[in-house]
């Protein structure tokens, strides 16, 4: 055949294309499930209006509890509130024994990654949704996806493999905060967030 | 279908080139990179019960309280206590880093042996009991024999209980030396001591309270005293009608926030002082006690006389308004005039800190609100029997056994300062540190203390603190079991040397003496860490007073009754020598300059800083890193050099190239040297750094090295 060899090159660029952004994601990444589906919207919709604040606390120090404890939550649920599973795995095997949800978070940074939400949300004023998206109100929760080399969520690279984000909140890479800090004139020394 | 191989090379080919246009190489490699910092032998902050403990800094003798954020009861931040008494809720940048120097490069594992004098530089591991017994042996030798040699003790801190022991110990050797560490000292107070019979009574400054405060050099806003306290006596001036007059060569960051810098020429200070005395006196603005009470006020008067604004003007760069609107402003009301503060270039010579000094007496401002006060020291159980003295008066060679305290003192001094005073042959040097630092070049033996935080450490009354005041380091990280304790070594030196000289069993021992005898002086408060007042006098025992202490309070001492008078003295003369110093900047030959190395203190060498703010202090310039020379845009023009260049520095000391930074600040004709961490790897675990500037520095007969003729080129 005349065109023998390009058309054996080009098959090779195809076939690498197809296994980088095709197949490589699939690979990278594994699906794990979370202890139980969690629906936001039920807690945030006109029935509870209930603001991010009421379970994401801070604490009196000023600082972020994150995740809230299953003390939180039995708070309302010392009994199941309705009869899906998820409630009654909640109060089984949650609030009753008193054991904490071990959720997988999709926003975990490192331990040298120092991010204080006090000053982003209460000094900045930044709103919950510009980093998380609007989580408050999706009914379940997302596919916790987990890299399997760096073993952090998904989330922290963003969904698309070419790390150009689809939306504004997806991705919580570094150049992210410094693009932002960029954008608003603060300092973006090392100490700053690298304690 | 047959497949050759050049068509399978060519098919890999394009998956290759291809593969280029995907996430996998980029991915992965990033990936990877954050999977490196997840291996399980790297240590990892732990998660769990967060838990504040209160404990004091020992870094330097500013005396600030700290904030320890511990998680599962392990360090991991410092801060400052807002509202202390002493540090107003206030630490310095090196305070910050603090709990990182126990994992510091250059720390100290086990006791060693050093042969550096012999160019070798190599650490030879040795046993804390053979250096004992060797120490011991030549201990014997210098009791039976003095004449041979003498032994001294270098205190880097003096006024703790170690210092008493040092003192006790020395006692039992004649001819010994109790010695003061260059820069330990506050160099005005000390001139001031000199001039004034403060009896037990130790100066200090009330700063809080001054209207006028001139400064020649010291930092006052940027590392001086306690950075808590000048912070909250010197902000805000303009409402509190103080005034802030910097008189220095460098436009530094104390001179940008005063209320007036005086570009005052290096070198001029004393005749700077004495144009000040001139006017005071020549306008009668001296109180009339200072005339009727002071002694030799007709001889200073006589001595300021050759010192006319006029004159001195024309050698200082300043103008003669400048001095006569100087003086007005310190005797119009209570003010402070102080010097010091250069933990790296030490106190002026002794004519200028006695000039500088007697203006305080002049102004009448001794013993009075606003000026310098007298207050109690803090109450010790034994009574030191042996006076210090400084290195400067102990005769050169005379030393065989030298022991160096292990205090950091933030200040550094030029080794040959010590090296002189050696004798010249089979001189032990013994140095106590908790890291292989610059005086560890000068060292035979160095024994580890524990690091900062890891031992029961005394901090107590900051250099000028205008009350008494007792805390204690108390330690939230264990140290090693190689770690020496100073007072059980010494202890075990005199058994080993067969000498009946008063022993201890540990420093925890004595922290605990002294916290009795502040119980049993019932002066002062006693705050726990829970913020209760304990009253001394109305306080249980003296148990209460140590839990209070080690559970990271403190003590303040009640406020001094001034006396109702200070028997004081003004300088009735000086030295030929000094007459023409004083008189002003002998012209220097051409292409000849200034040299003064400055530091800050706690800063001074790259032992003394944890590596994270060495780091800082490269990207930030919060500090500047040592080995580099500062020069006036003139002085390198003059010089052909430009910023980044190497100079070559030549002293009668040496010569030495460092890299040159054009800066304004500096007044021309003055090469000002930084003196601070060097984060390249010049010192390694095995080798000391080196001394580098200070080594070139002319040490004077007075023990000063402030300024130091030196020629510059292009290296």
């Amino acid at each position: 055949m005349r065109f023998k060899g390009p058309m054996l090159f080009l098959a090779g660029i195809l076939l690498a294309l197809c296994i980088g952004w095709f197949a490589f994601p699939m690979a990278l990444y594994k699906s794990e499930p979370q202890p139980l589906q969690f629906n936001h919207a039920i807690h945030t919709g006109e029935q509870n209006s209930m603001t991010c604040e009421m379970c994401h606390e801070f604490a009196a120090d000023g600082t972020f509890k994150g995740i809230p404890s299953i003390a939180k939550c039995a708070e309302c649920h010392s009994a199941p509130i309705g009869t899906t599973q998820n409630e009654k795995t909640l109060v089984e095997q949650y609030v009753t024994p008193q054991k904490e949800i071990p959720w997988k978070v999709y926003s975990r940074q490192p331990d040298n990654a120092y991010f204080p939400h006090a000053v982003h949300v209460k000094k900045a004023e930044i709103k919950c949704e510009e980093c998380h998206g609007p989580h408050g109100s999706s009914d379940h929760l997302p596919v916790y996806q987990v890299n399997r080399i760096s073993g952090y969520s998904r989330d922290i690279w963003g969904h698309n493999i070419s790390g150009i984000p689809s939306h504004p909140w997806e991705g919580m890479k570094m150049d992210r905060c410094v693009r932002c800090h960029a954008e608003r004139h603060r300092d973006d020394s090392c100490l700053d967030c690298h304690k | 279908m047959n497949i050759t191989r050049r068509e399978l090379l060519t098919l890999a080919g394009g998956s290759v080139l291809g593969t280029l246009f995907t996430p996998i190489p980029w991915k992965l490699l990033d990936d990877s990179a954050i999977w490196t910092q997840n291996w399980s032998r790297i240590p990892a902050l732990r998660h769990g019960p967060v838990s504040y403990r209160l404990s004091a800094c020992p870094l330097c003798p500013g005396g600030c309280a700290l904030n320890v954020r511990c998680v599962q009861g392990r360090p991991v931040s410092l801060g400052a206590v807002p509202e202390h008494p002493v540090s107003n809720g206030v630490i310095c940048a090196t305070a910050y880093a603090g709990h990182h120097l126990a994992t510091h490069p250059l720390r100290l594992h086990q006791p060693y042996a050093f042969n550096g004098k012999t160019g070798e530089s190599t650490l030879l591991p040795m046993n804390e009991a053979d250096i004992a017994s060797r120490l011991g042996g030549q201990v014997r030798k210098i009791a039976q024999s003095p004449s041979d040699g003498v032994i001294a003790i270098l205190d880097q801190r003096p006024g703790r209980a170690i210092s008493a022991f040092y003192q006790e110990f020395l006692a039992g050797f004649p001819g010994s030396h109790y010695v003061v560490a260059p820069g330990a000292d506050d160099p005005t107070l000390s001139a001031l001591s000199a001039l004034c019979d403060f009896k037990d009574l130790v100066p200090s400054y009330d700063f809080e309270n001054a209207r006028t405060i001139l400064s020649f050099g010291a930092p006052l806003l940027d590392g001086w005293g306690t950075p808590g306290r000048m912070y909250a006596a010197l902000h805000n001036r303009a409402q509190k009608g103080r005034t802030l007059i910097q008189a220095e060569g460098v436009h530094s960051r104390t001179a940008l926030q005063a209320d007036t810098w005086l570009p005052l020429m290096a070198g001029t200070e004393a005749a700077f002082a004495l144009a000040v005395g001139h006017v005071i006196i020549q306008e009668g603005r001296y109180p009339a006690l200072v005339a009727r009470h002071v002694r030799n006020f007709p001889e200073y008067a006589e001595l300021t006389r050759a010192f006319a604004p006029e004159r001195v003007a024309q050698v200082c760069g300043l103008s003669a308004e400048q001095i006569i609107a100087t003086a007005r402003a310190i005797a119009s009301g209570p003010s402070i005039v102080i010097s010091g503060g250069n933990p790296a270039g030490g106190p002026f010579d002794t004519g200028t800190e006695t000039a500088i000094a007697a203006l305080n007496v002049l102004s009448g401002n001794v013993g009075c609100s606003g000026g310098v006060l007298l207050r109690a020291a803090v109450p010790a159980p034994v009574h030191a029997p042996k006076p210090a003295v400084s290195l400067a008066t102990i005769p050169d060679h005379s030393i065989k056994v030298l022991i160096l305290d292990a205090a950091a003192s933030g200040n550094t001094y030029p080794l040959a300062l010590l090296t002189r005073k050696l004798v010249r042959q089979d001189a032990v040097v013994v140095q106590f540190s908790a890291f292989l630092s610059s005086q560890s070049g000068a060292a035979d033996f160095i024994l580890p203390v524990p690091a900062p935080f890891e031992s029961l450490e005394e901090v107590q009354s900051p250099a000028g603190a205008d009350r008494a005041f007792f805390a204690l380091s108390s330690p939230f990280m264990s140290a090693s079991d190689k770690a020496v304790d100073p007072v059980a070594f010494l202890s075990r030196v005199a058994t080993a040397a067969g000498l009946a000289i008063p022993q201890a069993a540990s420093t925890e021992v004595l922290l605990k003496q002294r916290s009795e005898a502040i119980f049993a002086s019932h002066r002062g408060v006693v705050t726990g860490p829970a913020g209760t007042r304990m009253q001394m006098k109305d306080t249980v025992s003296a148990d209460d007073v140590w839990k209070a202490l080690t559970d990271g309070g403190y003590w303040i001492d009640d406020s001094t009754r001034q006396p109702a008078s200070i028997p004081s003295a003004l300088p009735a003369a000086i030295s030929a020598g000094q007459q023409a110093a004083l008189s002003g900047t002998p012209s220097l030959p051409e292409g000849t300059f200034r040299l003064m190395p400055f530091g800050w203190r706690g800063a001074t060498m790259t032992a003394a800083v944890a590596p994270v703010m060495s780091k800082l202090f490269q990207e930030s310039n919060l500090r500047a890193l040592g080995g580099r020379l500062h020069i006036n845009p003139a002085t390198a023009a003059a010089c052909g050099l430009a910023d980044g260049e190497s100079a070559r520095i030549t002293t009668a000391a040496g010569t030495l190239t460092m890299p040159v930074v054009v800066d304004a600040s500096v007044m021309p004709g003055l090469l000002h040297a930084a003196v601070g961490p060097v984060p390249n790897k010049t010192a390694t675990a095995t080798r000391p750094e080196s001394e580098g500037i200070l080594a070139l520095c002319s040490l004077q007969d007075d023990g000063s090295w402030r300024f130091t003729e030196a020629s510059m080129g292009k290296a």
